[in-house]
């Protein structure tokens, strides 16, 4: 028995998604009175896997064949689901990023479990198995009961609070068999964002819509990230009319994102773009539009010019820094 | 006698292969669809009378009107000349005509004035294409050809009239000299002030001048009259059958589908029986994609486009800088109907290439047209170029879904929401929230 | 090449959503029917690629797993260019039947490619797409934002955290698409939805297949605290709160 977490690894490095699964997995252990294993694919080295420890790993599985440079679900399914049944896991703990989706589906086939799609909470229920998440886009919460023996959750990222304890953890360098010709994808070409915080992963984003007028007003919009080390993102027509990269996009089509701040300006705030955002802890809306949409969901508001706000608003982080 | 053999076979030449080019522009006219215009017969003549005869749509330009009067009245009165010139050319006469004696003189000179009506005119066109560049035939669509087609034109009517001039200078000229074949008819106006510059000239010169002038103006008559139907000039005789046959009532009204209509009322009745399978091939293309998708008015307004551009002038999308111009489409139309019939005529008419008209006429030109109208308000010669510019987008709509995304995501909000934006069709009555009004 | 395209049948963006018989199910009424937004753009990209000669793609089909009431949303897909379509006619109670129902079809079908959205909006599980490749043990890649036909050979583009991934796998493969797949849905023509009527839809009885998860209540989510105004004259303010109060800066 144990909760079997997949912690995957940016060239070798593991980010806070990771320990937050880890810790995450570590509650779900004590709920279901187990240990948790953690199993990594890929070259890591011993000195970043025993941070997973700090987190509440008791036993972390090391898989290092050559054949997991490529990221091919069908292999990592049958080398993550060997792990599985080997430790004996009865809960998995994936992310639901875009490894995680191609992931967690093909494992539930593979060991006939049940799947809690992007929970952002511990389960509630454990006879039967009930776990809470968001369904028709945030509009409606839903409680799912997995009936199956073995389950597997996918977590939101950045909605559970990392735990820290001390842990002496296990590392197993596993040898497990990969069949090569299970690897089928093929990779031709690589580009990867280099440099900015990821949008996925920052805490605080600061994004602009149409309320911007204009592509050559950015520059407080970067500077105010700049300063907050924050991502930048935008609503959909201002990435449709080429003002900002597509890869800052968020709403229902575009990324689907949970910072702790989420500071919106000059957006409207329509459905399709709050459901990519309405998981943010806090959301600032600035709007010249008292009845925006946005305002319904924001935590605080203000209702002005942003081309005028924003300046002050640098102002006052510049201030409040020094 | 041989002169007059000749004659008669150039003659006959001319007007064979005028003959056989008109033929083969019905022909390609009558590409496309069918359409019935038997209506309201008293009315289209005397739209005829007005627009066509009358040319009552080209006050709007003036100076451009004036002129043109002068030569389209000028080459009507001066071609009954040409009666007297072919009878000369066939029998061996020589002005035979003048058996009329003292009125004579006096139709020549009459004749004299409109010819140089029409020289005046042509040089007041040059000099509004060329030299003030009036802004219409500067366009896009106005480079190569069709420029060098008016400038064509213009310079060919200046060379005939003055053959006729300097014609009728020297034949005075020979006629003073008591030549036995010059009989003294009376002198005439305007190529009397002329006589002068070929004074001092031996009669054998004169004669030459006078008999090269004779055959000059005559084979470049036949010669020009084959050219009109390869030219804009075109409009010259299409201009009253389009006028006849053009749209009554209000312009902007836009006919309804007769298939689609069908289609909706069935919708709207609730009946849930099924057409049967095959009915939707049996309606055909909606729309126009190619130039046999239009009916044989479309393509009658295509060929009788004197590329005037006064439609492109006054089109608001045109004026704004938007791509559009509605000269350019109906031209674009012509074009493709000539290369297509010129296929047909060769391989028959199944002959299909994998060409259309979206070759020429991008979307963003279509989509451009506000259909106001205006072009087909102004036009002289009542073209309709949005009647062609909106079976093309019935084309994208209806048969590719191509309409711009904007239009597309209306349709889609209509169909989901009942309303063209993006709300739930829930919220539809919030703006009467607080009002007292029962809109129950 | 046959294409695929796994369609749901959703209730509209803008629906506000209700519950019924004590929150265990959704109330039906008034609600407008699509065809999930991913799936549309998945369905978009397989025409496309249809409409290009050289791709060799001959047939685009539809599948769905779904009672009758769901036909018209089959129908609009068929409008809007599909060439065929299939229905397993069952109530789709979770993703594993739903996934299991699918295979099951192309178990007794041939198809080179079959297109998944990543997610759908009613539900948002994600899982839908990769079941089916391990139920039928084919290669599946996720979060791919373009597909192409290059000299008969399928060219994924996928997203990785940070940047992207041209691969290519051999068919038969499953794609799971995201945003990018298609720049805008494509919409029925006129054309196409008289055509639609006489496309054939195939009924297929469900196989046996036991869910694995069950929905037991809805919830609405807890009204969110009103917003706090900041004056726009004292943005400060705002900083101020956002440092002391909700504390994420």
């Amino acid at each position: 028995m144990s909760v079997l977490v997949y912690t995957e690894n940016w060239d070798g490095k593991f980010k806070k998604l990771s320990f937050e699964l880890v810790s995450y997995a570590t509650e779900v252990a004590k709920m279901v009175n187990t240990t948790v294993t953690a199993v990594s694919l890929g070259k890591v080295d011993d000195s970043e896997l025993t941070k997973l420890g700090n987190y509440g790993a008791s036993k972390i599985v090391n898989v290092k064949n050559e054949g997991l440079n490529v990221l091919d679900s069908q292999a990592y399914t049958s080398v993550i689901a060997e792990v599985a049944q080997k430790e004996g896991a009865t809960v998995l703990v994936i992310a639901n990023n875009n490894i995680g989706k191609s992931l967690a589906p093909r494992l539930s086939v593979r060991l006939k479990a049940g799947v809690g799609a992007c929970v952002s909470r511990l389960p509630l229920n454990l006879e039967p198995f009930t776990v809470i998440k968001k369904v028709f886009s945030g509009n409606a919460f839903a409680k799912v009961v997995i009936k199956s023996d073995v389950k597997i959750l996918t977590l939101a990222q950045n909605s559970f609070k990392l735990v820290e304890t001390t842990n002496d953890a296990v590392i197993e360098n596993a040898n497990i068999a990969l069949d090569n010709s299970l690897v089928k994808t093929e990779i031709k070409d690589v580009q990867k964002q280099t440099g900015q915080i990821l949008l996925i992963d920052a805490e605080i984003v600061v994004s602009g819509g149409r309320g911007m007028k204009s592509p050559d007003n950015w520059g407080p919009i970067e500077e105010l990230a700049g300063l907050l080390g924050a991502a930048t993102a935008c609503s959909r027509p201002v990435s449709d009319e080429g003002w900002r990269p597509p890869n800052e996009h968020t709403g229902q089509t575009g990324k689907i994102i949970a910072p702790n701040l989420y500071i919106a300006v000059g957006i409207s705030g329509a459905t399709q773009h709050l459901a990519g955002v309405s998981s943010s802890k806090y959301i600032v809306a600035i709007n010249t539009d008292k009845d925006a949409p946005i305002f319904e969901a924001a935590s605080y508001g203000i209702v002005g010019d942003a081309l005028k706000i924003l300046p002050k608003l640098i102002e006052a982080v510049k201030e409040a820094k020094s | 006698m041989i002169p007059n053999i000749i004659f008669v076979l150039v003659l006959f030449v001319a007007v064979f292969l005028f003959y056989r080019k008109v033929r083969s522009i019905s022909q390609e006219i009558k590409l496309g669809k069918p359409l019935e215009i038997k209506d309201h017969k008293a009315k289209r003549w005397k739209l005829v009378a007005k627009v066509a005869i009358g040319q009552s749509k080209m006050v709007s330009r003036p100076v451009a009107a004036i002129m043109h009067l002068f030569v389209y009245v000028g080459f009507i009165i001066v071609n009954i000349e040409m009666l007297e010139i072919l009878i000369d050319g066939v029998f061996g006469t020589h002005r035979v005509f003048s058996f009329a004696g003292g009125i004579y003189p006096v139709l020549i000179s009459s004749f004299e004035v409109f010819g140089l009506l029409v020289m005046f005119g042509c040089l007041i066109f040059l000099i509004r294409r060329n030299v003030i560049r009036v802004n219409r035939f500067w366009s896009k669509e106005m480079r190569l050809w069709p420029r060098s087609d008016a400038n064509i034109i213009l310079i060919t009517e200046l060379f005939l009239m003055s053959a006729i001039l300097i014609m009728n200078a020297t034949d005075g000229i020979l006629q003073m000299r008591n030549d036995p074949h010059y009989l003294d008819v009376g002198s005439f106006l305007f190529s009397g002030l002329i006589q002068p510059l070929f004074a001092g000239m031996s009669d054998s010169r004169l004669i030459f001048i006078e008999r090269f002038c004779w055959w000059f103006h005559i084979v470049g008559v036949l010669a020009f009259l084959n050219y009109i139907p390869y030219s804009k000039h075109f409009h010259m005789f299409l201009a009253f059958p389009n006028v006849y046959y053009s749209k009554l009532g209000p312009q902007s009204k836009i006919a309804n589908m007769p298939s689609i209509t069908s289609e909706i009322k069935m919708m709207l009745s609730g009946n849930m029986d099924m057409p049967a399978e095959g009915q939707a091939e049996e309606i055909g293309k909606f729309g126009s994609n190619d130039v046999r998708d239009f009916t044989w008015k479309h393509l009658m307004d295509a060929y009788t486009c004197s590329e005037c551009g006064r439609c492109t002038s006054r089109c608001p999308a045109n004026i704004t800088g938007k791509k559009l111009s509605p000269r350019k489409v109906v031209m674009d139309v012509r074009d493709r109907l000539e290369v297509l019939g010129k296929n047909i005529r060769k391989s028959g008419t199944e002959f299909s290439d994998d060409k259309s008209l979206f070759d020429k006429i991008t979307s963003e030109e279509l989509w451009a047209c506000t259909t106001c109208n205006a072009c087909a308000l102004e036009c002289p010669v009542n073209i309709d170029p949005v009647a062609i510019i909106m079976e093309m987008r019935r084309y994208l709509v209806m048969e590719k879904a191509a309409a711009p995304a904007e239009l597309n995501a209306i349709f889609s909000n209509i169909e989901n929401n009942g309303a063209p934006w993006q709300y739930s069709a829930e919220d539809r009555l919030l703006w009467a929230k607080d009002l007292e009004i029962n809109v129950s | 090449m046959k294409i695929l395209v796994c369609i749901s049948n959703v209730p509209d963006t803008t629906t506000k959503i209700k519950f019924a018989e004590g929150n265990t199910s959704i109330d039906t009424s008034g609600i407008q029917w699509v065809i999930n937004p991913w799936d549309e753009l998945s369905l978009t990209r397989a025409l496309e690629l249809k409409d290009d000669a050289a791709s060799g793609i001959t047939s685009v089909t539809v599948v769905h797993v779904g009672p009758v009431t769901s036909e018209p949303t089959i129908r609009k897909a068929l409008a809007i260019g599909a060439d065929d379509a299939i229905r397993v006619n069952a109530e789709s109670s979770d993703a594993w039947f739903v996934a299991a129902q699918i295979a099951e079809v192309v178990k007794n079908e041939q198809f080179d490619i079959i297109m998944c959205g990543i997610e759908s909006s009613d539900y948002n599980g994600s899982v839908v797409g990769g079941m089916i490749s391990e139920f039928l043990g084919f290669p599946s890649v996720s979060a791919v934002s373009d597909l192409n036909i290059e000299n008969g050979q399928p060219v994924l583009t996928r997203e990785i955290d940070g940047g992207k991934e041209v691969v290519t796998v051999p068919t038969p493969f499953v794609a799971i698409v995201q945003k990018g797949i298609a720049k805008e849905p494509r919409i029925a023509a006129m054309r196409g939805i008289m055509m639609a009527r006489s496309k054939p839809v195939k009924l297929v009885e469900p196989a046996a297949v036991e869910s694995l998860t069950e929905i037991v209540v809805f919830e609405k989510p807890a009204p969110r605290a009103a917003c706090k105004y900041i004056d726009a004259d004292n943005p400060a303010q705002l900083i101020d709160l956002l440092q002391n109060e909700a504390k994420v800066i």
